[in-house]
């Protein structure tokens, strides 16, 4: 469970920060409600370049009308039935007959842009998705990104994962692993970085079960990753970053355990071979907690920044808001200045979110700064879980209903 | 001629063998796109393409095609890098369209990865096989040797050198216009690290400084200079250690609230194992710059080595002095942060002191 140490708890506002809160622009839940649904219906044509990222506009969608507490009332049940056949039906799956080990890497969840047939059956618990047999190529390969946000999507609708095939996902994940510990996030895209290792680690976790991971290998990627700034980089040697930074740290979270230890802070104990404590220390994810706790709060400026002396971006708000929660320090953050920045940083026609001021919104941004005061407990808004980026009800779910999880 | 030319691909006569497979996307989905009919039709010739893994020039031209569309569609690299291969294609060619479309894309994560893919290649080209380290042709991209340079016959270094340098001018240029550009300096990592211990890490120390000379405040430079003095031939020596003390000093007296030189300096000062401690006079001299001394930066390094030496000397009056360094912070030079700060302070309380 994500009840850790460093979890922090939902903080509190003080009273001077809604006297603060009262001198800036309001926050606006309907308009912002109306975008959501909006996009759920249809996105507009400049969506088409994230075409083959459909399933992670999707989430931002429902988790967005999820956080604003109305995604029950949002959707019909014909939308939810139908929205949760269709995202089943982009699951790859081995064939019955024979399934090839040459394709484990293609399983999981993808898009439809590949043009594989939509799975329907009139009985509806025989649709797992798309066998991969003969007539399937690489070009109709999953995507951990998807096969993450596919996951979540399906919980925020009501399903209990019960079609989920988890054993083709984990030797997927598996053949993605690459030797330095990293993932890269499909057979056609071999480009490997900590984005595709917080998808990993989220797949995993919400299939409650590691063992399509080699744990030693991707904590020692992560603690590669740590820059002399102590935050993350997408790759070892390139610059401190605010979205890797959460990637790892979230990562690390949802590891658990022993992830989440600090090499800088740690001593042998007495009983304790050199070679144990060595041992010990290399399952340790951090080098230098302190460091990053410092550099993440070091970001704030108004808003966040998502490396130094970068402008601020609404996004990374939650990146890294969302991981100095995870470190338990969230109440240390400036929550005057923060919702100051988001608050300017919501379209005043269209609703939603821009990364900047007067920038026209997206779902991502827009998802992101509601995920960013649900952080700072604005009213209106539903407790985050920020290890999943889900409201914490979902992540409730997940324990209680899903099949992966329930007792 | 000209009407042949405004005409769209699909509706050409050498296209009119395909069949055309629509995207089925169900009764009801999941946030639909509103897709011009332009894309629509070229996605729908595409999957055909794709489904009979066709590998014709005339594939190739709609992969170019779609990516001019789309360029973060995750398959369709993957099938133009087959279709190179399989068409024997001059890979310098393919780089001049790449130059084009990172002017067009410059955050586009596959555009530079692709030009990774086929700067590689052209290296395994004229490259003996036996020096190759990596073992699969599909490189994670990491910043690990491929080759070793010193290895190599003379007529590969010429090679090498002549494609490492083309590469750092090209990644130069395109930095020009977006001097953070995290893609840009990934690669460029990459491109140092892939060809081995060559020459060009001479140059790149000089590269950092120039960029810096440019934009003091410029993260990345300051990243990639820390990449350079620890990756390049010889790694960090002790005569590296101080002369990167001193790069970084003469830039916080020229910006004292830029927080780049501060961790810089803090992070070689680290790697050299030298204590922190070390910078005490310096830090404690800003003080009495006018300028300097509103610098977050000056207090928070003094905050840090107050509070080492309370814990060395177990010393009530660095505590004391510490805690004034985190009061300064807190309430007048970094009051956003005062929630940290005084943690920090209340840290120190937590010290063990002899009186």
């Amino acid at each position: 469970m994500l009840a850790e140490p460093n979890m922090a708890a939902q903080p509190a506002t003080t009273t001077q920060d809604t006297q603060a809160n009262a001198n800036q622009p309001a926050f606006q839940r309907e308009k912002h409600i109306q975008y959501f649904k909006r996009n759920l219906q249809m996105l507009p044509e400049p969506y088409t370049s994230q075409d083959t990222f459909r399933m992670t506009l999707g989430l931002f969608s429902l988790g967005g009308l999820e956080l604003l507490g109305v995604l029950e009332e949002s959707i019909s049940e014909a939308n939810r039935a139908a929205w949760v056949e269709w995202i089943y039906s982009q699951q790859r799956i081995p064939s019955k007959d024979s399934p090839s080990e040459d394709d484990d890497a293609l399983y999981g969840f993808g898009g439809p842009f590949s043009g594989l047939a939509f799975q329907e059956n009139t009985n509806v618990q025989q649709n797992l998705g798309c066998e991969c047999d003969s007539h399937t190529t690489p070009f109709d390969t999953a995507h951990i990104t998807m096969t993450y946000t596919a996951l979540l999507s399906l919980i925020m609708l009501g399903d209990d994962l019960s079609r989920v095939a988890k054993e083709p996902i984990l030797r997927s994940l598996k053949k993605l692993q690459q030797p330095n510990g990293c993932f890269i996030p499909c057979i056609t895209d071999y480009e490997p970085d900590m984005r595709f290792v917080y998808c990993a680690s989220a797949v995993s976790y919400i299939l409650n079960d590691w063992s399509g991971v080699n744990k030693p290998a991707l904590l020692n990627f992560i603690r590669e990753s740590q820059t002399y700034e102590h935050g993350f980089a997408q790759s070892p040697r390139h610059e401190a970053h605010g979205g890797t930074t959460y990637c790892a740290i979230a990562s690390l979270g949802l590891m658990g355990g022993e992830a989440f230890a600090d090499q800088k802070t740690m001593v042998k104990k007495e009983d304790e071979t050199e070679s144990a404590y060595e041992e010990r220390r290399a399952r340790a994810g951090f080098v230098d907690l302190e460091g990053t706790r410092r550099w993440c709060l070091q970001r704030q400026t108004t808003g966040f920044q998502g490396r130094t002396n970068k402008p601020t971006d609404t996004c990374y708000s939650f990146w890294i808001g969302g991981a100095i929660a995870a470190m338990g320090s969230f109440d240390l953050v400036n929550f005057e200045c923060n919702r100051g920045f988001l608050m300017e940083t919501q379209h005043k026609t269209f609703g939603g979110f821009g990364k900047w001021v007067d920038t026209y919104p997206d779902v991502l941004h827009s998802y992101m700064g509601i995920a960013s005061l649900a952080l700072m407990g604005e009213p209106g808004i539903r407790p985050l879980e920020p290890l999943l980026n889900i409201s914490k009800r979902m992540e409730e779910r997940l324990y209680n209903e899903t099949v992966f999880w329930k007792k | 001629m000209a009407e042949l030319d405004d005409m769209p691909f699909y509706d050409k006569p050498e296209w009119a063998d395909v069949v055309p497979i629509p995207q089925d996307d169900g009764p009801n989905p999941l946030v639909p796109i509103a897709y011009t009919k332009e894309y629509s039709t070229t996605m729908d010739y595409f999957r055909a393409m794709c489904r009979a893994q066709e590998k014709s020039e005339r594939a190739l031209d709609l992969t170019k095609i779609v990516i001019e569309l789309s360029p973060s569609h995750y398959t369709v690299w993957y099938y133009r890098q087959q279709l190179l291969k399989e068409l024997n294609k001059d890979l310098k060619e393919e780089l001049e369209w790449l130059e084009w479309m990172v002017n067009e894309h410059p955050k586009s994560y596959q555009i530079w990865h692709h030009r990774q893919v086929i700067v590689g290649r052209i290296a395994q080209s004229f490259v003996a096989h036996t020096t190759t380290t990596t073992t699969t042709p599909t490189t994670a991209q990491s910043t690990e040797a491929a080759f070793s340079f010193d290895d190599l016959p003379q007529s590969q270094k010429t090679a090498a050198q002549d494609l490492v340098n083309s590469e750092l001018d090209f990644i130069a240029e395109s930095l020009e216009d977006d001097t953070k550009n995290y893609h840009a300096w990934s690669y460029r990592q990459w491109v140092l690290a892939h060809f081995g211990l060559g020459p060009w890490w001479v140059g790149e120390l000089a590269y950092t400084e120039e960029l810096i000379g440019k934009d003091v405040r410029n993260n990345s430079a300051w990243n990639q200079r820390y990449f350079v003095v620890t990756n390049s031939p010889g790694g960090l020596t002790e005569e590296g250690v101080q002369r990167e003390v001193q790069f970084a000093k003469s830039k916080i007296e020229q910006t004292p609230s830029n927080e780049s030189p501060w961790v810089y300096l803090t992070g070689v000062l680290r790697k050299g194992n030298h204590p922190v401690t070390e910078i005490k006079e310096f830090c404690e001299g800003l003080l009495s710059v006018p300028r300097a001394n509103f610098s977050p930066f000056v207090h928070a390094t003094l905050l840090d080595i107050y509070e080492v030496e309370a814990k060395e000397q177990r010393s009530a009056a660095s505590v004391e002095k510490a805690k004034e360094e985190a009061i300064m912070l807190a309430e007048k030079v970094d009051s956003i942060r005062s929630k940290y700060w005084n943690w920090r302070k209340t840290q120190l309380q937590k010290i063990d002191v002899v009186a």
